[in-house]
């Protein structure tokens, strides 16, 4: 196969993850690393660096508009970033540091336990927050955006903050261990957990992305693991992807397209332990 | 309602520091995927010759990060500035612009919050900061080059 056929299929099927990851409702992060790290010739390190880049990617261009909407909250999100971010640092020094076979093994277990909480999961649109707990209102966090679809200004507040910060903890620590996005993660512990609406829930979770991200991706950068033919071919492609996703989402079954996810993902992460495992 | 006035209320809502934040990245994350589109033509495009010839990438993308870096004769940390020159090296910056987005974007809403006597998030901002700026020099390494 020449040379430049793996870019450009590379770039194909970033652009195929950017769609699906729009339509089913899952960040691209959880599904490029895993997919590209089992088909593509490329090292772990440098799929893992690049999947780190492309969720702070498409959390960068899609931040102005949540935050200017309201959708994603900067104080919602400050703490909740800097716990995040810190143990992103951990995470990707541990992963660069422990052998490939044992961190294979290791992705495809973490993939799999997404899958079960992608499927367990069930999300709340309004959850009742009776009262803020005293973290919560030392940091001020609660704010008001508009729901268009009821045309009416939804006021929020949030509760078990310590609960939810320490959720962040462990959430950074994979997405800088394996250079996943961590939105599947983001959004169970901000409305399940600390009780956000599920729109303020989604967007924040997307802007916390590139906090968290960014600390882990200088990691690997400094590392020596930013391959420029595996990073750039994949953000361009993913970032177009979820421009096209966008449009079809109106016209897309999620459902169906959820399921296909979750396929990919089951077959993915068995890839992985398989890879590891040296079959 | 009408757009512009739905649009006003938006705005209203969210404070005020929130929209710093939010105009300050528009800008740079636009800037940022724009340059990294342009460096990427010049590299691939052969524009800039490249330190690793684009044929040659085959041997050095399935090798681990320490055995690229000693194969193709490449420090890690903050060396590739010396090699923006060539290709490969010139789209770092462009990777390396948009991963200090948010450090620049956090440092612009400090003074906001300070003004405010909003002291605790005006901490929390300038903790993670350091944080980031932590992450970026380098100083932290495992067990690399």
């Amino acid at each position: 196969m020449e040379w430049w056929m793996w870019p450009i299929l590379l770039f194909v099927v970033s652009f195929g993850i950017g769609v699906v990851a729009v339509c089913a409702g899952v960040g691209g992060g959880v599904l490029f690393v895993p997919i590209v790290s089992g088909f593509f010739p490329f090292h772990l390190d440098f799929v893992r660096c690049a999947g780190l880049c492309v969720a702070l990617s498409l959390s960068l261009a899609a931040g102005p508009d949540l935050l200017k909407r309201g959708l994603a909250d900067l104080r919602l999100a400050i703490p909740a970033a800097l716990v995040a971010s810190t143990t992103s640092i951990a995470g990707a020094l541990l992963g660069l540091a422990m052998p490939v076979h044992i961190l294979q093994v290791t992705l495809g277990v973490v993939i799999l336990a997404i899958v079960a909480v992608m499927v367990s999961a069930r999300n709340y649109e309004f959850p009742q927050v009776r009262s803020p707990d005293t973290l919560c209102s030392i940091l001020g966090i609660g704010c008001v955006y508009h729901e268009q679809s009821e045309n009416r200004d939804i006021h929020w507040q949030v509760h078990r903050t310590p609960q939810g910060l320490l959720a962040f903890v462990f959430i950074g620590l994979l997405a800088g261990m394996f250079g996943l996005g961590a939105g599947w993660a983001n959004v169970p512990v901000l409305n399940l957990i600390m009780g956000a609406p599920l729109k303020v829930s989604v967007g924040t979770s997307v802007f916390l992305l590139a906090i968290t991200d960014t600390s882990a991706a200088w990691v690997y950068i400094n590392q020596g693991a930013l391959f420029p033919m595996v990073v750039i071919p994949s953000v361009i492609g993913v970032m177009l992807g979820s421009l096209i996703g966008a449009q079809l989402l109106s016209r897309a079954r999620p459902r169906a397209i959820r399921h296909l996810v979750i396929g990919l993902l089951i077959f993915a992460g068995l890839r992985a332990i398989a890879k590891g495992l040296g079959y | 309602m009408k757009k512009d006035e739905q649009s006003t209320r938006l705005y209203r809502s969210v404070a005020a520091e929130q929209l710093l934040y939010a105009r300050i990245l528009g800008i740079l994350s636009k800037a940022g995927l724009a340059w990294l589109v342009v460096t990427f033509t010049l590299y691939a495009g052969g524009f800039r010759p490249p330190v690793i010839p684009l044929e040659d990438l085959p041997r050095y993308w399935s090798l681990s990060r320490e055995e690229y870096l000693g194969a193709a004769g490449i420090d890690a940390g903050w060396s590739w500035l010396r090699l923006i020159g060539h290709g490969d090296f010139l789209t770092f910056t462009a990777v390396a612009f948009l991963a200090l987005t948010t450090l620049i974007c956090y440092a612009a809403v400090i003074p906001s919050y300070l003004r405010k006597g909003d002291r605790i998030y005006g901490s929390l901002a300038l903790i993670e900061v350091a944080v980031l700026a932590m992450a970026a020099s380098g100083i932290l390494m495992a067990g690399g080059r």
